[in-house]
């Protein structure tokens, strides 16, 4: 016969998580508790009691393993397996690609070691160790924003447009600072309902300086991100209706101003979305060449017109599969990119603890907004604009930004069972 | 019965089943055997579940699936919390700590539907069947 405290180590000697087992353990005891007692109300001695409650319990080492089946950490097989798949299909644009301007298959293989390597060590730490630090994180985010527009000329330069800065192999722009945020942002929401006007300057801040960087793609992405973040149901009608008409009002306002104060240049290029036949040699001439690309499209191989589109391995990434390996290429990544969306929407849903739900729903749009509008903008149907497609298209961003995203997200995955049990421990009186 | 196989009977009774006799042995055992119908893992997981419509902790639902005639958890009360858990996982249950330091467990809107489900279904070992599927963890 074993005493109470052999059978709850026994238990606990199985489960692998320490939290876990302790939770188990208090569950056991609490059982066995009062089975003694209730033997006692029929008569047998305390010692007696006891002994014949801990035997009732059953086998130790058959409830320690199948608990530890239950709650061992996993790691979310499907969703490796797919980034997986989409960074060999990275590696296809290979084909496509080599000797293209700025295009360099080393300098793919580099950032795509660089992100499995970062993913993978981000998937071995406990994210929920991030949880404490939100502020840093979101301090860092914005820091870097800051740094963006204020920073001394000298060690910005002007990279597609919007400000960036060099930093040895890496081409440092505004998005690449909207991780940081998101985890100071998941962290603070995380910790309980966040005032309104706090909200607005945790939006506001970043905007202003991604919008000072020329970076309007940066400030978009942001915008969705907090937005899934912070506005769900629990929101007062009354304040999401304000924000709402704030946002109609400062869509007009830019409307309004767009088409009094924009220069020539810029107006021409949303009326060349329009009718790109008018800006032929202008704005329009992409528009033409990618309605080209899909018609002439072939189902497999090279289109009838098989001359490369212009930024194709970045920003044209999508067409350019459809030009280069046809139809069937480009359905199938196309596939692939809608299973990681859908595997990233079901574990959010399946993700209770806030802080990783908060995480995994950022990344999430993270992931999707570029996405969304890589293919629609490949269609025709938004205007151009620079979304590069995660791990498809080539550089920094394309690739280590979403393997950061994408290793915390399976660092959540694996440690959401410690993690649900800790919360909910939370809520017991010692 | 007729006269003929009555004798037949007590001939029989006579002779081959002298030495046979069905004492009390052979009836616990019987009984035992009409018990142990029910303790297939699905019937088992869907009385728990049928016990979760209110909120119970592990002891008090040890305690109602033993009189529902369910032996299984007898000299094996850990088994239960293991299944609790596994339903849990599954989301047909809900855990929750409370002020008593007692952790009380209840039927989630998915447990109330596979109930409903369990009820109104002319194949009902098909659902079972859904309550002792592995993956989905």
């Amino acid at each position: 016969m074993i005493s109470r405290n052999d059978y709850l180590q026994t238990v606990q000697s199985y489960i692998k998580n320490k939290e876990t087992g302790g939770m188990i353990a208090r569950e056991l005891n609490s059982h066995i508790q009062q089975e003694k007692e209730s033997l006692m109300n029929k008569g047998y001695s305390a010692d007696e009691a006891e002994e014949e409650a801990v035997r009732r319990m059953g086998s130790a080492p058959e409830t320690g393993r199948h608990f530890e089946d239950v709650y061992k950490e996993k790691i979310d097989g499907w969703l490796v397996f797919l980034l997986a798949a989409l960074m060999g299909c990275g590696f296809l644009t290979a084909l496509i690609f080599s000797g293209e301007n700025g295009y360099s298959f080393n300098g793919k293989f580099f950032f795509t070691v660089v992100g499995i390597l970062v993913a993978g060590a981000l998937l071995f730490i406990d994210y929920r160790k991030l949880q404490p630090l939100g502020w840093l994180f979101y301090g860092l985010g914005l820091a870097g924003a800051m740094f963006l527009t204020w920073g001394p000329m000298s060690m910005t330069t002007l990279i597609l447009g919007s400000v960036g800065i060099q930093v040895g192999p890496f081409h440092v722009t505004s998005i690449d600072f909207i991780p940081l945020l998101l985890i100071g942002l998941a962290a603070i929401g995380s910790k309980g309902p966040v005032k309104v006007w706090k909200g607005i300057l945790l939006y506001l801040f970043p905007v202003y300086f991604f919008m000072e960087a020329a970076d309007p793609n940066a400030a978009f992405i942001y915008t969705l991100l907090f937005t899934a973040l912070f506005v769900h149901k629990q929101v007062n009608k009354k304040i999401l209706w304000s924000l709402v008409s704030l946002g109609v009002i400062g869509a007009v306002s830019v409307g309004m101003w767009f088409f009094t104060a924009a220069a020539i240049y810029q107006k021409e290029r949303l009326l060349s979305f329009f009718s790109p036949e008018k800006f032929s040699n202008g704005g329009g001439y992409m528009y033409l060449r990618m309605e080209e690309v899909i018609r002439d499209a072939a189902w497999i191989g090279e289109g009838a017109q098989a001359e490369p589109l212009p930024s194709g391995h970045t920003d044209f990434v999508f067409l350019s599969v459809l030009n280069q390996l046809g139809w069937g290429a480009a359905l199938l990544l196309l596939i692939l990119l809608s299973l990681v969306l859908g595997r990233l929407f079901w574990m959010s849903r399946k993700i209770k603890e806030p802080f990783g739900q908060l995480l995994v729903r950022g990344s999430l749009v993270f992931y999707a907004v570029p996405v969304f509008y890589h293919v629609l903008m490949s269609m025709g149907i938004l205007p151009t604009a620079s979304f590069p497609l995660p791990f498809l298209s080539y550089g920094m961003d394309a690739t280590v930004l979403h393997a950061v995203l994408f290793g915390l997200v399976l660092s959540v995955y694996r440690k959401k069972h410690p993690a649900s049990f800790a919360a909910q421990g939370k809520t017991m009186v010692q | 019965m007729e006269n003929r196989l009555r004798k037949l009977k007590q001939a029989l009774n006579h002779t081959s089943f002298n030495t046979l006799t069905f004492d009390q042995e052979h009836r616990n055992q019987v009984m035992e055997k009409i018990a142990g119908q029910d303790t297939r893992p699905e019937q088992i997981r869907l009385s728990i579940l049928q016990l979760l419509v209110q909120e119970e902790t592990g002891y008090t639902l040890a305690g109602k699936i033993r009189s529902r005639g369910i032996k299984t958890f007898e000299n094996d009360q850990g088994a239960l919390y293991t299944t609790l858990h596994i339903l849990e996982q599954k989301r047909c249950i809900q855990s929750e700590w409370k002020e008593d330091g007692q952790k009380f467990y209840q039927l989630t809107r998915k447990g109330r539907k596979l109930l409903k489900k369990y009820e109104s279904s002319p194949d009902k070992p098909r659902v079972l069947r859904t309550l002792v599927e592995a993956g989905q963890i």
